[in-house]
């Protein structure tokens, strides 16, 4: 696991860009692309939306600099951006409802990714975990996928969901308690 | 039908997904008492959510495009800068060509603006310029002086020019720009660097710059604009500082006669020395240093270098810095009564010819009255 090398490689990284280092630049594209990808994918966003969400994020990023004195957490402020940029995207295109950042869908898709499993059972496992997770609210969803699979914490999490983050804490031990519930 | 019922295991599932601190005790043991699982286990470990990934090439063209919109960004920006440099030169312009008039209203214009005069016989009321053969050239009125590659000075007041060929002094030996209370200066420097020089201020740089570093020495108040360089750094000295830069705009405070000074950057990149401890300073940010305490903190820029301009604009200022600021800059002395000297001003103030039409404007927005007593101005609480 090289996660704890992760964290610690963000604030050089930062700092670089900030300094004007544009190899800094293209390693932190490189290196959040992906999960901001999947991030927006949940939201339920079309593929070159989504693409067009992220060249604006990364524009903005690189050209806001004096907004990145202050901010710690280079992953965190990645996702705000985008979903504040797709949230935008979302209004202009539903101009005739009052809508809430809450109004969002999320969707989970689960894949196994070991290979020496037949395909059958894999599709089978597939339908289960979707199965485990229909119970959840959109809200509860997002949630538990920022906080477990994309290890936000819980204040940052909170922002993203416009919550305070003991509300996301009593959100979160919800849905784990009603999914444990549904199992036995 | 699944080939090994345990897969469907929810809960192990759902641990894996969402480990809660209650479980991972159960679940730990679990994988340790039950070695014969170890496939299952390695399958629902490899479960992941969402994820959907960009294809090699679709992360290469969303990087290109963002590549290209900083491009245009830049050229845009580069566009603005020109435009309002040269509206500030416009603005200059017009000062100096507007002063004769109100000079010839007022008194019997000069002949001779310019006086070569020796060090000894010099008014202190005057902008001396000390060459590095100890020369003296001085102005009664604010100068625009320039320095060419070669060392060579054009000196401009608006009335008159004068033109000093270099000097046959070692190229490097100092000058002094002494600017007394009342007057301005701005500077242009061998390589290009442009210096604004306030009110009770002095100066001394090299006629041209060594081979290695571009430095100069100030006691006072200045706003300067760097030329690029990044083979010669440039070095600003005070008594308390040294400032390093690169290339770049900023304004610095630091009057030998106060204990209080600072620094504010407006653009690029510079790093404070005071003794031992060293600063980096962003644009928008202010380093101020009083009575021994070093703080950096985010400003308006405005407030602190528009002077240059001909104009004060203060946020929450309290008056007395104020007063001192235009004490200094008409060269009056006002004292203020301390009942009042805390109150804090906001807005634009604009510094007219004479202290008398400053006053009234202060007068007519904030509550207090002043008076004159000799040569000093009292100010109290209306």
């Amino acid at each position: 696991m090289s996660k704890i090398g992760e964290h610690e490689e963000d604030p050089i990284l930062l700092f670089s860009f900030l300094k004007g280092d544009n190899n800094a630049f293209s390693s932190i594209y490189n290196k959040y692309v992906d999960e901001l990808f999947a991030y927006g994918m949940g939201l339920g966003f079309e593929r070159e939306t989504l693409k067009d969400a992220i060249q604006d994020t990364f524009f903005k990023f690189y050209t806001n600099k004096k907004q990145l004195e202050g901010v710690t957490h280079l992953k965190y402020y990645l996702f705000r951006m985008l979903k504040n940029r797709l949230f935008d995207i979302y209004k202009s295109s539903n101009k005739e409802n009052i809508i809430d950042v809450t109004d969002l869908p999320f969707l989970i898709e689960p894949s196994v990714l070991d290979e020496l499993i037949a395909n059958e059972d894999k599709a089978t496992i597939e339908t289960e975990i979707k199965n485990l997770l229909k119970i959840l609210t959109d809200r509860q969803k997002e949630a538990v996928y920022l906080r477990f699979i994309q290890e936000l914490e819980y204040e940052e999490v909170a922002n993203l969901l416009d919550m305070t983050a003991p509300a996301v804490r009593k959100l979160i031990s919800r849905a784990i308690k009603r999914m444990r519930d549904e199992n036995f | 039908m699944l080939s090994n019922q345990w897969l469907q295991n929810k809960s192990f599932i759902q641990w894996r997904l969402f480990p809660s601190e209650e479980d991972n005790l159960y679940w730990e043991k679990f994988i340790q008492d039950n070695p014969h699982f170890q496939n299952e286990i390695r399958i629902l470990k490899s479960i992941k959510l969402n994820t959907q990934k960009l294809s090699p090439e679709e992360k290469q063209e969303i990087f290109a495009f963002i590549q290209k919109d900083i491009e245009k960004r830049d050229k845009q920006r580069r566009f603005r800068i020109y435009l309002t440099v040269s509206a500030v030169a416009c603005i200059a312009l017009l000062l100096v060509l507007l002063q004769p008039l109100f000079i010839g209203k007022n008194e019997i214009p000069h002949e001779n603006m310019l006086v070569v005069a020796d060090t000894t016989s010099v008014n202190q009321k005057d902008i001396q310029l000390v060459l590095a053969n100890n020369r003296t050239i001085t102005f009664e009125e604010d100068a625009d002086i320039k320095y060419d590659k070669k060392g060579g000075i054009t000196a401009n007041t608006g009335v008159e020019q004068i033109k000093v060929s270099k000097e046959a002094t070692k190229e490097t030996s100092l000058n002094t720009l002494i600017v007394p209370k009342g007057k301005r200066s701005s500077l242009t420097l061998a390589d290009g660097s442009k210096v604004w020089v306030n009110s009770g201020s002095t100066l001394k740089f090299p006629s041209t710059f060594k081979a290695d570093k571009r430095e100069i020495w100030v006691d006072g108040e200045i706003y300067i604009e760097v030329e690029k360089n990044k083979t010669h750094p440039f070095y600003v000295n005070t008594s308390h500082m040294v400032i390093n830069v690169v290339g770049t705009q900023f304004n610095v405070t630091a009057y030998d006669e106060d204990t209080d000074y600072s620094v504010v950057l407006v653009e690029g990149c510079v790093d404070v020395s005071i003794d031992k401890e060293k600063a980096r300073l962003l644009p928008n940010q202010m380093l101020s240093v009083s009575t021994d305490q070093i703080s950096v903190k985010k400003i308006d820029v405005n407030n602190y270098i528009s002077w240059k301009e001909g104009y004060l604009q203060f946020t929450s200022e309290p008056l007395s810095n104020i007063l001192k600021r235009l004490s200094r800059y008409y060269d009056t002395p006002i004292d203020c009564d301390s009942s009042i000297a805390q109150l804090k001003c906001n807005g634009k103030l604009v510094l007219f010819d004479n202290i008398e039409d400053v006053m009234k404007t202060i007068y007519n927005t904030i509550p207090i009255k002043y008076s004159h007593e000799a040569d000093r101005i009292l100010v109290r609480k209306k």
